[in-house]
């Protein structure tokens, strides 16, 4: 089983440094199963950019640093003081339609706001 | 005695399952991989197309009256299906407004798709609706026609399966929670009286086509290419090699819908002819007439300077201009017409891979990127202005684009409908015991091809471990030098052979190499001579399983001798 979650952090370093908590060998690669993604600072604004493709504005980053994990069994639940939820639209995920899945439905359980029902009439 | 009938383990990638890639030798399954990746993939099949996770996400996809909800209806079971069954529903309704329904969790492109055929009534409507608004629309079953529409659908279509029966699809970029509805209907527009039709097999897939139908009851179901199915690929090949990948993410959020993509200078067609997937999703480009840029872009999450980016492109019927363009910055110009790469400005690299059938993988690295951004278009000439008068005609269709990030090379193509994806690291581990491994009399012999070279991929690919995991000699991947060598585990790592015994491996190149254990004397040996110096081990081995790791290589062929061979059997055992 595996389970996907997305963690915000106050800066790249106070993420690695609970990454690296995971385990690395002696050559400094993660010697866990688990598949971690930075998603960095995410764009919270669409930078503009001319027809050349030159930029107009820059976009605008959230101060946060994002990072998803694909863990390999339960989440380690001593990162819950990161775990953000957000609408599962547009989101990066993992490949994986069965992980998706119970994070979908974990969101949903959590913030039934992200996902209002359609009416019922035609 | 052959290779082979002296090898104690044999691994000519030809037999898979899920979670586990099996090897000829020994006969007994104790030289079976265990083969973990947590996500989908894709790979070229043996047919040359490009095969990706199946799924249907609808639940009870042909039990009507379980798990669906009904309004006004009746749903009946046992009737005469399109396939020759007796599975087939009737689905009566029984006042305005009756229908079957289901609620689903999904976003992105998707594709609803049910086989219908008339009863009572001619027509239905197939419908998602969401907080969105609701997408699909009327099907004419003494037609196969399609009539009123809702929302702005990509694709909807009707397939004649015979028999009266017709498979009803749409094509929807749809919201996070819907509700999938099939009303049967008096005429276009009406759902009012009563009258029944036939239904069978419902399916929602991600993606733009209907594909094969996947039964499912209490959970959704996926195949093909899913979480830990070890992939075989048949890339320039009728023989398959184990493909294992590192980790990658598609950062381009739609890579197949491409009229999500920001359009200048011409206009797009859906599904208008088949795709390196072998069906019919792949986009059509057709050039207006103005004096503009012909192209798409869009923009990726992609902040590092290293950036590889790539699209599969075929040249158009009748198309005049040629030349398709990537653009992250500096243009390249790739012949679609001969399949070749033309100029790249800056210091862009590009490549260009034949994927059949006049298609093309195109391949951009920019390595001083500084936008996310990517433009495709149309050029007449090598280095033409992208800024021309169009010639109005059909010029180039497109599927798969991908941009990788912080890399510099391309992977195997990741879908995405929506949102970016990653593709998990490929690993294949505990080949073997102890009984297939000798410490002292021995030949390990690799038939690699490494896919690419970078930094994250630095380190042991393959390897031969102890009972407690520890490395005992390990085939080590440098980079950003292209070179592999064997090191020896059990004395800090040294490399085997000195730095003779550094074997080159440019990407894409198939290679042969051997080590050989004669005692306390190690020799390598890759592509027919021996490399470096003999080595003589300080401490003696203690074998028990053989690892692969995700680093970016295809395996043909992995044997393990339990004894040894001549110098000149080395040599022409490592002969391409």
């Amino acid at each position: 089983m595996r389970t996907f979650r997305k963690y915000s952090f106050g800066s790249k370093g106070a993420a690695t440094t609970k990454i690296n908590a995971l385990g690395v060998d002696e050559e400094g690669n993660p010697n866990h199963n688990h598949a971690i993604v930075h998603l960095g600072n995410l764009v919270e604004q669409e930078g503009t950019y001319d027809e050349e493709g030159n930029e107009l504005t820059a976009p605008v980053l959230s101060s946060t640093y994002h990072i998803d994990v694909l863990w390999d069994g339960e989440a380690d639940s001593s990162w819950d003081g990161q775990l953000v939820w957000m609408k599962p639209m547009g989101v990066h995920t993992f490949g994986s339609s069965s992980a998706i899945r119970e994070w979908t439905e974990a969101c949903k359980a959590l913030h039934p706001e992200f996902f209002p029902e359609p009416s019922e009439e035609l | 005695m052959s290779i082979y009938d002296k090898s104690s383990l044999v691994l000519i990638p030809s037999g898979t399952k899920t979670g586990k890639v099996y090897s000829q030798k020994p006969v007994s399954g104790d030289g079976d991989f265990t083969f973990t990746r947590s996500s989908a993939a894709t790979r070229v099949n043996a047919d040359g197309f490009i095969e990706k996770e199946t799924s249907n996400l609808l639940l009870q996809s042909n039990t009507f009256d379980t798990t669906w909800g009904n309004a006004s209806s009746t749903e009946t079971s046992g009737q005469a299906g399109y396939d020759g069954t007796n599975n087939a529903w009737l689905l009566n309704k029984t006042a305005t407004g009756g229908r079957i329904q289901q609620s689903i969790v999904v976003s992105g492109v998707h594709t609803a798709s049910v086989y219908a055929k008339s009863g009572t009534l001619n027509w239905f409507l197939f419908l998602i609706t969401s907080t969105g608004g609701d997408e699909g629309g009327y099907f004419d079953l003494s037609t196969g026609n399609t009539g009123t529409q809702f929302g702005s659908q990509i694709d909807i279509k009707t397939e004649d399966v015979g028999g009266g029966w017709y498979r009803c699809s749409f094509t929807a970029n749809i919201n996070t929670s819907s509700t999938i509805r099939i009303y049967p209907a008096n005429g276009d527009n009406d759902v009012s009286g009563s009258g029944s039709i036939y239904i069978q097999d419902a399916q929602l897939e991600q993606g733009l086509v209907a594909r094969d139908y996947i039964e499912t009851t209490t959970t959704a179901v996926e195949g093909g290419i899913t979480d830990n199915v070890p992939r075989l690929d048949y890339t320039d090949s009728s023989c398959p090699a184990l493909l294992l990948e590192p980790q990658r993410t598609n950062l381009i959020v739609n890579s197949e819908y491409f009229a999500s993509w920001n359009l200048s200078g011409g206009s797009l067609t859906a599904n208008a002819t088949t795709s390196p997937e072998g069906v019919q999703n792949a986009y059509l480009y057709t050039e207006d007439t103005s004096t503009n840029y012909h192209r798409l872009n869009i923009g990726a999450s992609a902040t590092n300077s290293n950036k590889v980016y790539s699209v599969y492109a075929k040249l158009a019927d009748g198309a005049v201009n040629k030349w398709l363009t990537i653009d992250n910055g500096p243009t390249a110009w790739f012949d679609l017409e001969n399949g070749v790469v033309g100029s790249a400005a800056g210091s862009v690299v590009i490549s260009i891979e034949d994927a059949g059938s006049g298609w093309y993988r195109c391949i951009y690295h920019n390595p001083a990127s500084t936008t996310g951004a990517i433009y495709i278009g149309i050029a007449a000439s090598n280095g033409g202005a992208g800024n021309h008068t169009g010639s109005g005609l059909p010029a180039f269709y497109a599927y798969g684009a991908q941009c990788e990030d912080n890399v510099t090379y391309p992977t195997s193509y990741i879908p995405t409908y929506g949102s970016s994806v990653t593709r998990v690291v490929d690993s294949c581990l505990d080949g073997g015991d102890s009984n297939v491994f000798d410490n002292d009399t021995a030949v390990w012999f690799i038939d690699i091809e490494r896919i690419g070279t970078d930094s994250a991929v630095i380190g042991d690919s393959l390897s031969l471990r102890d009972s407690s995991n520890v490395r005992q000699i390990t085939l080590w991947f440098d980079a950003p030098t292209k070179q592999i060598r064997f090191r020896d585990g059990k004395n800090s790592f040294t490399t085997i052979g000195s730095s003779g015994g550094v074997i080159s491996t440019p990407d894409n190149t198939r290679i042969k190499i051997a080590l050989k254990i004669d005692g306390t004397t190690l020799k390598v040996f890759a592509d027919g001579v021996q490399k470096g110096s003999d080595y003589t081990r300080p401490t003696a081995f203690d074998i028990t399983q053989m690892d692969m790791e995700g680093k970016g290589y295809k395996i043909r062929n992995i044997q393990f001798l339990n004894s040894t061979l001549t110098d000149q059997e080395m040599i022409d055992l490592t002969t391409l």
